[in-house]
């Protein structure tokens, strides 16, 4: 009797195992993008570019979201020359020095692109002939206008002002709004950066690994402030009918990321790619990012009401050959300034 | 001593293989990871030690220090009340309540240690309530914040106390009729009976789980960037997550992956020496529970017993079942029935069960295995030293190092995403594995031991021997790994991050994509249905357990012949 449940138990389990990597065996990709995984997670927007996608192409269009912890570049970067994936779709300004420097992108090829684009004026050109930007949005302070009732004005308020108040960011070693609070003050402080942390040291409550563990202690009321970005109250606007949350906004201006993508060089189909990434600043696909992704759009459309946000911040944006050079010393002074 | 068995010792040379394979593969690994990287470890080794690195190793050692000590301090006194009360009312249900906080997720035990210890928590609460009635200058003031080393702490005793209790308890409720005897004429109150039969009965096991659960802290990542605050308090776990996600330095992360086993190495080279001069004491307890039965003494009322039992429930109450029942209670909300409806998460549950059975199955056998191997090994030290550091290792070998050392070796033998639900298995044995190992090795060896005269005077083969002599008395234990194991994988995100993609998506998973999509209600909603199917796998654990040491009904004809 239990010689015979432990072969059913054995058949059974390699049964299951079978059959979850036959339904992945199956899909035959015609174009392999990969992303990270709330892409294209069904609340993210990978779904439905999809779907508009493979109208136009008629071709399958394989999303793959991989995770945070080896990332997007840490994958194509082991692949190298013998990646499956056509499209990296997900890294930022602060990726794509190091990016570009790996040496396996290649030049996009869309003809006019700066015409197309909406990014802020202060930017000037988008002068990058490997990376498309595709949406883009400003790191704030998060805070809830009925426990905080006058938000510090200033980074330099929230630094030194004398109200008392606490915050979650997240860790700049493992998160991309950790590593933007990071730049952040860099771009503001430079040198000073490690002794404004060391200050700032005394509000933060917690320092979590990623953006949702620290937006989630925010909403439950563990802090007052949490490090995220504008268009945070637009989503309680927008999705909760929620109209009580508002982010400070700093008279020195708020750091950018600017997310985008990439055609591979080790791509077998550089005209379909390049077709995938013309799709995605297409109005058509940037309708779909802004209560997706929560980010704003990079083509000229059309925003939701109670998305847009005024006054226009001053934005803030480091040369991401900079950061991709100084990257690594300077997290260790934002160590070294969180463990004074 | 010699074991030897009618038949070639099939079971034991499995044993060896797996640890020589286990072994084997964390060298490969390092090794793969040593050619992909950029830069030579050994050129890394001169640089290695810098401040920051010598801080790390001491927050992250001072950390499971205490946290070890405390879960101590909390299991010991909490087992005795447990067991001494085996049968009041209410027992039972605080009993599952510790087997649940042992097998929650981490991340999802984290926000109910929050709602308990938070800022508007409810310990907080209670705080205010009672400001509200003492005088003003009387009041009390309210929790500093839980971030830094006490929340740290905090959710490790949460986590390991519990697994201390479970295996105190059986000890405890095993001691013999003799004993209370004995006790009972001689009039032995609260403390004295404490200090000769309780404490004597769990000592052999204390220093064993004192190792497991030294090596769980040190090597702590997701609870430790949650509750630790900032970088001040941290493992070297994050800081080889960091080397490989960030600086992408594989050198770098190869050798701070030595650095913490060589840690973990001292520590267990500390332990090892009291671990096994204890063996024999296990042998010595399970003599005394042929005895059987709950005939377990409530000693006369005491200042002693009913503070005991006083401070232990509270401390229970607070530290495990408000946390659990917070994450219960925070998940019943109106969307509940959609998010059970999803299609997304059913099938996610889907996946997580397969990996989860299938993990636990490979990883019972292969622990039983091993444990069959230590027999054969009892004579050889150095092997034996081999066989429990090649399997205890995998402790403290982050899962990055794995699954980033998997891809390597595999990426171009084979398409990763065919491959992800095995690697994902094969990752998942390899962390529960040491744990069922751990907890299984002791009475195996003992049951054994008192076994071999009778397998060697009837012959016995392995198999009948195993069904009718070892599996009805370790049966109750097997379940219990099992379950463990089970519970373990179903909510671990650690490795299945590394090769989860879209198509293959499991419960941990898709409560972290909710949550960083806004979706928190429909995250504490996934966190609930990812406890229910935790406890479902523990409980099929419990009942395979029983049905395993169940006594066989007949004797089967291969022994009535012999």
């Amino acid at each position: 009797m239990l010689k015979k449940i432990l072969v059913a138990l054995t058949a059974g389990v390699v049964a299951c195992l079978l059959a979850v990597s036959a339904t992945q065996a199956q899909a035959k990709p015609e174009l392999v993008v990969y992303t990270y995984d709330s892409f294209v997670a069904d609340w993210g927007p990978g779904p439905l570019i999809k779907t508009g996608f493979e109208a136009k192409c008629g071709c399958t269009l394989n999303f793959v979201g991989l995770d945070t912890s080896l990332g997007i570049l840490g994958r194509v970067r082991l692949e190298g020359r013998h990646s499956p994936a056509d499209i990296v779709l997900g890294l930022d300004t602060a990726q794509s020095g190091a990016a570009r420097t790996t040496g396996l992108f290649a030049k996009h090829g869309l003809v006019g692109l700066d015409t197309r684009l909406n990014l802020p004026p202060q930017l000037g050109k988008w002068q990058d002939d490997v990376f498309v930007p595709f949406d883009w949005g400003y790191f704030a302070f998060v805070y809830n206008r009925a426990r905080l009732p006058r938000p510090p004005q200033s980074m330099a308020e929230l630094i030194d002002g004398g109200t008392p108040l606490t915050l979650a960011i997240q860790d700049a070693r493992t998160s991309t709004p950790g590593f933007g609070l990071l730049l952040w003050l860099k771009a503001l402080y430079g040198d000073g950066m490690a002794a404004a942390l060391a200050k700032l040291d005394g509000k933060i409550a917690t320092i979590t690994k990623g953006w949702s563990e620290a937006y989630g202690l925010f909403v439950n009321g563990e802090v007052d402030m949490v490090l995220s970005y504008t268009t945070s109250p637009a989503y309680h606007r927008l999705a909760e009918d929620q109209t009580n949350y508002d982010y400070a906004s700093f008279a020195e201006g708020h750091y950018m990321q600017i997310e985008v993508a990439a055609v591979l060089k080790s791509s077998k189909q550089p005209a379909l790619a390049r077709q995938f990434l013309a799709y995605l600043v297409s109005p058509e696909a940037q309708a779909l990012l802004p209560q997706s992704q929560w980010m704003y759009p990079v083509a000229d459309i059309d925003l939701p009401t109670g998305f847009e946000i005024k006054p226009q911040p001053m934005p803030l944006l480091l040369d991401d050959g900079l950061v991709a050079d100084k990257q690594a010393a300077w997290l260790e002074e934002w160590v070294a300034g969180l463990t004074r | 001593m010699t074991l030897p068995g009618p038949r070639p010792p099939l079971a034991p040379l499995a044993g060896m293989t797996i640890m020589l394979a286990s072994g084997g593969f964390l060298i490969v690994a390092l090794m793969a990871l040593a050619v992909a990287a950029e830069a030579s470890p050994l050129q890394l080794l001169g640089q290695w030690f810098t401040p920051r690195i010598a801080a790390v190793v001491w927050s992250a050692t001072s950390q499971a220090l205490l946290s070890t000590f405390v879960s101590l301090a909390v299991a010991v006194p909490v087992s005795i009340v447990l067991a001494r009360h085996y049968q009041a009312p209410g027992m039972a249900s605080l009993r599952l309540f510790i087997a649940l906080a042992m097998v929650i997720p981490t991340t999802v035990a984290a926000s109910g240690i929050l709602v308990v210890w938070g800022r508007g928590g409810i310990v907080n609460d209670g705080i205010a309530l009672i400001n509200a009635v003492l005088p003003a200058p009387l009041g009390l003031a309210n929790l500093p914040p839980i971030y830094g080393l006490g929340g740290v702490v905090l959710a490790h005793v949460f986590f390991n106390a519990p697994l201390m209790v479970r295996v105190f308890l059986p000890q405890l409720m095993s001691v013999t009729d003799n004993h209370w005897r004995t006790a009972r004429m001689l009039g032995l109150g609260g403390f004295a009976q404490t200090r000769f039969i309780e404490w004597p009965a769990i000592a052999p096991l204390v220093i064993p789980m004192l190792v497991l659960v030294f090596l769980f802290c040190f090597s702590s990542f997701a609870l430790v960037l949650m509750l630790g605050g900032g970088p001040r308090v941290t493992t070297l776990e994050v800081e080889i997550y960091a080397a490989i996600r960030i600086e992408y330095d594989f050198a770098k992360a190869i050798v701070l992956t030595w650095l913490q086993i060589s840690v973990a190495a001292g520590v267990l080279f500390i332990a090892l020496p009291f671990g096994s001069r204890r063996i024999p004491d296990f042998r010595l307890i399970a003599q005394m529970k042929s005895g059987g039965g709950y005939n377990y003494i409530t000693p006369p009322p005491s200042v002693y017993s009913r503070g005991l039992v006083a401070i232990t429930l509270a401390t229970l109450i607070v530290l495990l079942v408000l946390p659990v029942a917070a994450i219960i209670i925070g998940g019943f909300t109106p969307g509940l029935i959609d998010v059970a409806r999803h299609p997304t998460v059913i099938a996610a549950a889907a996946n997580s069960t397969s990996i989860a059975v299938a993990t636990a199955i490979i990883v019972l056998g292969a622990a039983l295995l091993l444990a069959e191997a230590r027999v054969y090994l009892r004579t050889r030290p150095a092997l034996l030293t081999l066989l429990d550091a090649s399997v205890m290792v995998y402790l403290v070998v982050p899962s990055i190092v794995m699954g980033t050392a998997l891809f390597i070796l595999l990426r171009r033998v084979a398409d990763m995403f065919v491959l992800a639900p095995f690697l994902v298995l094969a990752a998942n044995v390899m962390l529960g594995l040491p744990f069922a190992y751990r907890l299984l090795v002791g009475k195996w060896l003992m049951l054994r031991q008192r076994q071999l005269r009778l397998v060697q005077l009837y012959n016995l083969g392995g198999w009948v021997s195993f069904r009718y002599l070892l599996l009805p008395q370790i049966g109750r234990e097997c379940g219990f790994v099992f379950g463990l194991v089970a519970a373990m994988s179903v909510g671990d995100l650690g490795v299945i991050a590394l090769f989860a993609s879209a198509d293959f998506q499991t419960m941990p998973w898709v409560l972290l994509q909710q949550a960083s999509r806004y979706r928190l209600n429909a995250a504490a909603n996934t966190a609930l249905l990812l406890l229910l199917l935790t406890m479902l796998l523990f409980a099929v654990g419990d009942a395979m357990g029983r049905y395993f040491a169940r006594p066989p009904s007949a004797l089967p004809t291969r022994i009535r012949h012999a």
